[in-house]
């Protein structure tokens, strides 16, 4: 590959732009993370005054909006991007041009953003903005113009990736890699495509909406002209249910992938785990209302809803049982990777049952749009999204760069991570069910709010830190980290055959394809898959 | 090629299909209150006009990915230009009678959808230009997009004039 | 949550007691396979890979079936509760009282005209039907132990029961983020006995004895944005102050005393910072009168 500034910044090589994806996405997980740290500051006790109200707003809308845009979304493409072609025996992306747009589009999207901090303020209405706070009369700030069009931007950086991910998927895989046999990352990766098509134009009308209102004085969402402010919600939740699944399915790619490798067996269910996947990403887009239970809609219309959210966790529960039995039986191996992968399958199912919650709509009626919500929203995106993300990372770090991670700094990292995460995020559970709201820059002081909330700080301090172990993990490793050679997992899936890192056009030559795991077939003449069961 | 161009476009598409049908459920859901406005100031017969010249537009556009020739572009791209002619006079027409984007509902959910289309149209004639002065490859993958945003214009045509005169 | 104090919020809280077991059976099965799993088939030094197992038909289509059967259990249970919890969508008989979110204060409306903030009194025992509403953006009205939650939309008018089993003073806040002192827009329900809240409800419907501190107060313009009168329906940017004096709490949640009284109209931005109320430059001797005259408002 070539190097050098000019390389990387005119590149349309799919592994250097998954590279800049994911450098992109570590650093605004910095800056999320310090935005977390600053909000968690200012609530570890009652009315205190380190942060003012505006800088609060600010900020916990900027750390919803970055954690989401700007961290999981180019985490996610990043790994896509750099994995999918490996894995389905590709030289490149069918669009390699597009892909790097792709990438332009989403640092410029982050770039206006943030330009808002030095415009007049950056947007405070939250990640979700709703009507009529987020319009002009109520936001005259430009703060919601830069958040409106950064997310434009994002949104086109997403769906060109979608589109690229679908026709590479479709048209460039090695012979022999029939769809049944595709590993379940690119599968996901597929499924997850068609999810983004269809779902980011419901924001991209809402954002136009939006704009139209503002800057054109348009009515969509004013009720003081006939709009509705309920609009801007079913079409912004519209986007948004099925985004949270667009954000966790590669995150279950990537556990489908290491879970198996390092269990030394194959996943089990390959069928259910894909079949699975068809039916969240169908019912994401049933469920959307369970965002508004707390709005006077009807209560048929809102019965609906909460049948098709209570629906949705079956074929979510299925996976995780799949994966829990591809444990059963196994020779597990506790590598970093591995730790994080099975703490996810823990964090995960507790986020999903507390979510469960929710769906249970007069327990909603009680808990959401409370600290109860941040728990369970933190359970899923963190210990879910971002424990799947380190896994991964410590998983393809020695296909990328050619070295390991260092397994000592894992650890640290692992446990710290684990600890911190669970002390700040469980006793919000806590918070919530006594009746503290969320969104709020202070509290009353109210018997044991202080506590816990100055205990979920204290927890932050250490995830805080355990993240930072990670990232000088990285860059140390990258430095001095041990050879890691081509497999050093011993793994089956294809992108393993290439050189670590992979030379230009990825592969000298494509192995046979002949079942699911072409590299077991290959290390295993004797009993290779496709002459067993297995073979798909 | 053509077939990954065929499919990228295509999926694309799907995305602006979700888009536009977004808008024009916005349209449907204010229609009650923007009726009045909208039947005493659209004009149903001069916009019918201009949208079979789009619809006379997408057979030239079949005709030039299947021959290649540089007439039939050109003559999309005069069949397009046309129609946007249509759309500006329109929009002048309605700036005259004080019909703006704030001053109702109507103007709100009309121009934003019309608006959109408008652009996607512009858009549209840009690429049939670019496709002009190149050997074109992906001729057919322009294609599609001008299909769409004729198919797009057709369900506007329908609900948001043929439905207001019914 | 965990101290109900009506039947609505003792339905809701006993549907989640149930749900919070049924959810920690499912994670300890969940757990005690993943933690059966990574002790007992950890790798042994120089084991070879376990012969491969692809998955069992059976075993899949019962882990499918048995949670759909769940999750339909628990849907009936969901639709009982709502229906016992939730008042109509459009009734068709009056409110027991009118609770308006503003930024960012709540109002609370009776039907003899009485109008008050952040304190809203009702009857002990009694079931009311409130309606709720906004007068700017999006708020949600919240007293988690005796009501659902409710959003309240601008434009929209919706519906929730109101009571309290016993007389008390029970916490509420906002819940829906609208704008820079959501945090601040706490309030109180105070549940009376039935001959307290009327004798309250109809004292709060009387304008008080005129005062010569009343007139300082419409000269300056306190009265552009504060009613001092209780039938004034029209004067509502900021509470309504003909009571002020019979309130716990001032804007901010700041204890009613005649000194955070006085503090609250020159610097109410030293309080509750982004609040409607500009800081005003008083001179001593008219604050005095003021706040001697927002005294008798009783």
């Amino acid at each position: 590959m070539r190097s050098g500034v000019k390389a990387w910044l005119s590149t349309i090589d799919h592994k250097q732009i998954g590279i800049l994806y994911m450098l992109t996405a570590l650093f605004f997980f910095v800056v999320g993370g310090l935005e977390a740290m600053a909000m968690r500051a200012q609530l570890s006790a009652p009315n205190l005054k380190f942060l003012s109200p505006e800088a609060y707003d600010q900020i916990f809308t900027m750390h919803g909006t970055t954690m989401i845009f700007l961290v999981v979304m180019p985490s996610l493409v990043g790994f896509g991007v750099y994995l999918v072609p490996l894995m389905i025996g590709a030289s490149d992306m069918a669009f390699p041009r597009l892909n790097a747009l792709g990438y332009w589009l989403t640092l410029g999207g982050g770039f206006l953003l943030y330009v808002s901090f030095l415009a007049g303020g950056a947007p405070d209405a939250g990640w979700f903005s709703y009507a009529p706070l987020s319009e002009k009369a109520y936001s005259p700030h430009s703060g919601m113009d830069y958040w409106a069009l950064g997310l434009l931007l994002l949104s086109a950086g997403s769906v060109i990736a979608a589109v690229n991910f679908v026709v590479t998927i479709v048209t460039l895989r090695a012979p022999g890699m029939t769809i049944r046999r595709l590993p379940l990352f690119v599968w996901i990766t597929l499924v997850n495509s068609v999810l983004i098509l269809a779902a980011l134009p419901a924001l991209n009308a809402a954002l136009v909406m939006l704009l139209s209102d503002r800057l054109l004085q348009a009515h969509f969402f004013d009720p003081t002209h006939g709009g509705s402010p309920i609009l801007w919600q079913h079409y912004f939740w519209i986007f948004g249910h099925p985004e949270v699944y667009i954000l966790v399915l590669p995150a279950f790619g990537m556990i489908s992938e290491i879970i198996p490798v390092f269990s030394r067996k194959p996943i089990f269910g390959y069928g259910f785990v894909a079949a699975s996947t068809l039916a969240i990403a169908f019912l994401s887009f049933g469920v959307w209302v369970h965002h508004m239970f707390a709005v006077a809609l009807g209560r048929v219309f809102i019965s609906v809803f909460a049948a098709a959210s209570m629906l949705i966790a079956v074929p979510t529960g299925v996976k995780i049982f799949n994966w829990a039995a591809t444990l059963v039986g196994g020779s597990i191996r506790f590598t970093t990777a591995m730790l994080f992968a099975v703490a996810f399958l823990l964090e995960f199912t507790f986020g999903g049952l507390s979510g469960l919650a929710f769906a249970i709509v007069p327990i909603d009626w009680q808990l959401t749009d409370t600290y109860f919500v941040v728990a369970h929203l933190h359970y899923v995106a963190f210990g879910g999204i971002a424990f799947a993300l380190f896994a991964g990372a410590y998983y393809w770090f020695p296909k990328i760069t050619g070295r390991l991670l260092n397994e000592s700094l894992g650890r640290w990292n692992f446990w710290m991570v684990v600890v911190g995460f669970n002390l700040t995020f469980f006793v919000q559970h806590i918070l919530g069910l006594m009746g503290m709201p969320r969104r709020v820059y202070t509290y009353p002081d109210l018997p044991w709010w202080g506590v816990l909330n100055v205990i979920s700080t204290f927890g932050a301090v250490i995830l805080g830190l355990g993240a930072l172990v990670f990232v000088a993990n990285l860059f140390a490793s990258l430095a001095f980290g041990a050879r890691s050679g081509d497999d050093p997992w011993d793994a089956w899936t294809l992108e393993w055959a290439a050189a670590s890192p992979p030379p230009p056009d990825n592969f000298k030559r494509v192995p046979l394809v002949r079942s699911r795991r072409p590299l077991w077939d290959l290390k295993h003449p004797e009993s290779p898959d496709w002459a067993t069961r297995g073979g798909g | 090629m053509q077939q990954r161009a065929r499919l990228g476009m295509a999926m694309f598409l799907l995305s602006e299909a979700v888009f536009f049908f977004m808008l024009i459920a916005a349209f449907v859901y204010f229609r009650a209150a923007s009726l009045a406005v909208a039947a005493a100031n659209l004009n149903l017969g001069v916009t019918a006009v201009y949208t079979a010249c789009l619809i006379a537009s997408s057979f030239t556009m079949w005709r030039a990915a299947v021959t290649g020739l540089r007439s039939w572009l050109g003559g999309t791209i005069v069949l397009g230009a046309v129609f946007l002619f249509g759309q500006g006079s329109e929009y002048l027409r309605l700036f005259h009678q004080k019909i703006t984007i704030s001053q109702s509902l109507f103007g709100t959910t009309f121009f934003t959808l019309t608006g959109l289309h408008g652009l996607h149209v512009l858009v549209g004639v840009a690429l049939l230009a670019i496709l002009m002065g190149r050997r074109a490859l992906a001729v057919e993958a322009v294609a599609l997009y001008w299909y769409f945003v004729d198919i797009v214009w057709l369900g506007i045509f329908a609900i948001v004039y043929l439905w207001t005169f019914r | 949550m965990f101290s109900p104090q009506s039947p609505e919020a003792h339905a809701i809280a006993t549907l989640f007691t149930y749900f919070l077991v049924l959810a920690a059976i499912i994670f300890l099965v969940v757990a005690g396979m993943v933690g059966y799993s990574v002790v007992r088939y950890r790798a042994r030094p120089g084991a070879a890979d376990p012969r491969p197992t692809f998955g069992h038909r059976r075993i899949e289509i019962t882990w499918t079936v048995v949670p759909l059967v769940i999750v339909l259990a628990i849907f009936v249970f969901t639709i009982r509760t709502m229906a016992t919890v939730d008042a109509p969508l459009e009734p068709d008989w009056p409110p027991d009282l009118v609770i308006t979110g503003h930024q960012w204060w709540w109002e609370a409306r009776y039907p003899n005209g009485a109008t008050t903030a952040r304190e809203i009194h009702i009857p002990a025992g009694r079931r009311l039907l409130a309606q709720i509403e906004s007068a700017d953006v999006i708020h949600d009205f919240w007293a988690p132990q005796l009501a659902r939650k409710m959003d309240a939309v601008p434009g929209r008018a919706a519906y929730i029961w109101l009571r309290a089993d016993v007389p008390g003073t029970y916490q509420g806040a906002c819940s829906e983020f609208c704008g820079m002192q959501h945090a601040g827009m706490r309030f109180e329900v105070v549940a009376e006995p039935e001959a307290d809240f009327s004798a309250w409800v109809a004292r709060q419907a009387e304008t008080p004895a005129v005062d010569p501190g009343e007139r300082l107060f419409r000269e300056r313009k306190c009265a552009d944005c504060h009613a001092i009168s209780a039938g004034d329906n029209a004067t509502r940017i900021g509470p309504p102050l003909a009571h002020i004096a019979s309130r716990k709490y001032l804007g901010g949640n700041l204890p009613n005393t005649p000194g955070n009284l006085t503090r609250w109209i020159t610097s109410p931005q030293s309080i509750l910072p982004g609040n409607r109320m500009p800081d005003l430059p008083v001179p001593a001797d008219e604050l005095q009168e003021l706040t001697r005259f927002l005294e008798t408002r009783r």
